[in-house]
């Protein structure tokens, strides 16, 4: 008998040496309290939640994920279920990730040298995968001068262990953080990756949102099936049911004009460790343009030539091209995004490649060259 | 405000690394005349028109969505953003371009050739980048062979490696170096492999040169090759560096070596058949 406790005791020692263990009591005990006084006290715990509770935790509690639906779907009138109206189905819809072509920096202290690294190629060529952010870190050499990320809160929720995608369309201003300054790529992850990538996981905003602010991130984080339920319900509650309203983000319009990143607002969907590039479903790609005094604009040779070896090596994947002019960044990588979302909606598949540049043309003539 | 008679004024552009080609284009952040001065925006924000969403009251709410000064300050200390020395008017339909000695102008976003072409800013002549550009384009454009280790070693340092090996691979992609100057100025590659190891392996990946770390040493392998060709154009010997070769990912981006390429096939044929 005694030795039976001492096992007992041994492994709720360890229990509660660790975070969730502490998460775990902490629930019992406030659950306890609760009784007892007859309402919700949750003072002890999330004061606990609020220094401790990573992601990992989370995923290993099913019952907060399930209450974190219930709750969000009961109190934020956004996102409450409404009938009559035949629900979106979005389980089918691809969410998306942007990334540059270019990434400038200084690489000494007195801050006049600067080099460049280019994520398009890191990502499609080199890794062959979009990396989490403690991946990438952790393959940094000693002595790499690029800025690290900073995403506090993401980190300290242990999001740093994801690749981020978001239900919305790609935006370009996503692609200017830190530092990320040119040709803008736009990946399509398709919905699958709900269902086979380990431990998928979405928060309702991106954590630095103000809508994010008065919450705890494990109080905002979801099922992906529950997410893409909550933004069905969203589109009819809060952009009148125009799909495109929500996809496009004219939060601009429909909100009043929050002054947020657009993207931020999205549910923002987070994949474990990495996202290989052969599942993609499709690829926004930039013709970068160049210019030779006397022989005019072309576009630039190792664009076309890394285009080819893309297609050579991933053959299934569909490769929507657009001219980039960065003066119009936003709007020419925003609209390509939109048509191709627009397809997907109405046809249930992706758009041609003919339809795709006859639409983007006709929104942004341009030369023949 | 009639969004016709906006005026745009650039302030800012982000930086890239010349594209030693021909000119290409960069970010850059306005501000518009007469209105908030600490109100910044990315690039001429055209007033959009998708989904029927045209209204004075959408394009004036968008005008009042300025990008983040944090942004700004924090681009500029991390040196992906430059500020201009004087603020210069930018209209619709025109960009911000910079050429391969990183000179910076605004001209027409499609085609510079068109329409007025304004010189914004001039790389200062003290930036290690341009000293060390210019002095690799002199050295190539020479026929010396003597000199090349003895101007190239300072910048062997481990202040001015990655410049260096930057403007080097730049040069060589951009088939600026014959397959003569290629062997002039190859002996860099193993060297900095030497001094650098793994920094230099992940430096070489970044820049394209090679897609791996096995992409290195098939570039190490190409390299020898190149060399060694030079040195003594022996068939035999040859014909089974060609096999290698024909395979090889980095050749077949880089025009040199393909040119190399097809006179290999075009020997390799004439011996099968």
């Amino acid at each position: 008998m005694f030795y039976l406790n001492g096992i007992t005791n041994s492994f709720i020692l360890k229990l509660l040496s660790t975070s969730f263990g502490i998460f775990i009591f902490l629930t019992i005990i406030t659950n306890y309290l609760n009784s007892i006084f007859k309402k919700r006290i949750f003072i002890i715990r999330n004061l606990y939640l609020l220094k401790y509770m990573k992601i990992g935790d989370v995923m290993k509690t099913p019952t907060l994920l399930k209450n974190n639906f219930n709750k969000i779907t009961g109190e934020m009138p956004f996102s409450k279920p409404t009938t009559p109206v035949v629900p979106i189905d979005l389980n089918t819809f691809p969410t998306t990730h942007s990334f540059g072509y270019e990434k400038t920096f200084y690489i000494d202290p007195a801050e006049t040298i600067t080099a460049s690294v280019y994520p398009a190629k890191a990502i499609l060529f080199d890794n062959g995968a979009f990396l989490s952010d403690k991946l990438r870190d952790s393959m940094r050499v000693p002595g790499d001068l690029q800025p690290v990320r900073t995403m506090v809160k993401a980190r300290d929720f242990g999001l740093d262990e994801y690749v981020f995608a978001y239900l919305g369309v790609h935006e370009y201003y996503y692609t200017q953080c830190r530092a990320s300054n040119t040709p803008a790529f736009g990946a399509f992850f398709p919905a699958d990756l709900d269902r086979t990538m380990p431990d998928s996981n979405v928060t309702l905003y991106d954590l630095q949102s103000s809508n994010a602010a008065p919450y705890q991130p494990e109080e905002m984080t979801l099922y992906p099936d529950d997410a893409r339920s909550i933004t069905s319900n969203e589109i009819h509650n809060k952009y009148g049911s125009d799909f495109f309203n929500y996809w496009i983000c004219d939060d601009y319009v429909v909100n009043d004009f929050i002054d947020d990143n657009k993207w931020m607002q999205k549910r923002e969907f987070h994949y474990k460790e990495k996202v290989d590039v052969s599942n993609l479903a499709a690829i926004l790609w930039p013709l970068d343009l160049s210019y030779s005094p006397g022989s005019g604009p072309t576009i630039k040779t190792s664009t076309l030539v890394e285009i080819v070896e893309f297609q050579r090596q991933y053959p299934s994947i569909e490769i929507y091209k657009y001219l980039w002019i960065n003066a119009e960044g936003y709007d020419r990588f925003t609209f390509a995004s939109y048509l191709i979302g627009k397809d997907i909606f109405e046809l249930g598949r992706l758009p041609s490649q003919r339809d795709f540049n006859d639409k983007f043309k006709k929104q942004f003539p341009a030369p023949v060259f | 405000m009639v969004v016709e008679d906006i005026q745009f004024v650039v302030t800012h552009f982000y930086r890239r690394s010349p594209y030693v080609n021909g000119w290409i284009q960069a970010d850059f952040i306005t501000q518009i005349e007469g209105l908030n001065e600490n109100h910044y925006y990315i690039g001429t924000p055209r007033i959009r028109a998708m989904i029927n969403k045209e209204s004075e009251d959408f394009e004036y709410k968008v005008l009042q969505s300025p990008i983040d000064l944090n942004k700004i300050h924090d681009d500029i200390k991390n040196g992906s953003l430059m500020e201009l020395p004087s603020e210069r008017n930018i209209v619709k339909g025109e960009s911000i371009w910079i050429t391969p000695d990183q000179s910076v102008y605004i001209a027409n976003s499609y085609d510079p050739d068109k329409g007025r072409q304004v010189l914004v800013y001039t790389d200062n002549v003290s930036n290690p980048y341009s000293i060390i550009n210019h002095t690799v384009t002199k050295l190539l454009q020479s026929d010396s062979i003597t000199n090349f280790g003895l101007v190239l070693n300072p910048y062997l340092s481990k202040e001015y490696w990655q410049i260096l090996l930057s403007i080097i691979l730049k040069n060589l992609t951009g088939n600026k170096i014959k397959e003569s100057a290629f062997y002039k100025i190859g002996f860099i590659f193993p060297e900095l492999d030497r001094k650098y190891g793994i920094a230099f392996t992940k430096l070489m990946n970044e820049l394209n040169a090679a897609y791996s770390n096995n992409g290195l040493l098939r570039f190490q392998l190409e390299f020898e090759f190149v060399t060694w060709s030079i040195m003594k154009p022996d068939y035999e010997d040859r014909r089974n560096l060609y096999k290698i070769l024909a395979t090889s990912r980095y050749f077949k981006t880089h025009r040199v070596a393909i040119e190399v390429i097809d006179t290999a096939k075009i020997e390799l044929e004439t011996e099968l058949f």
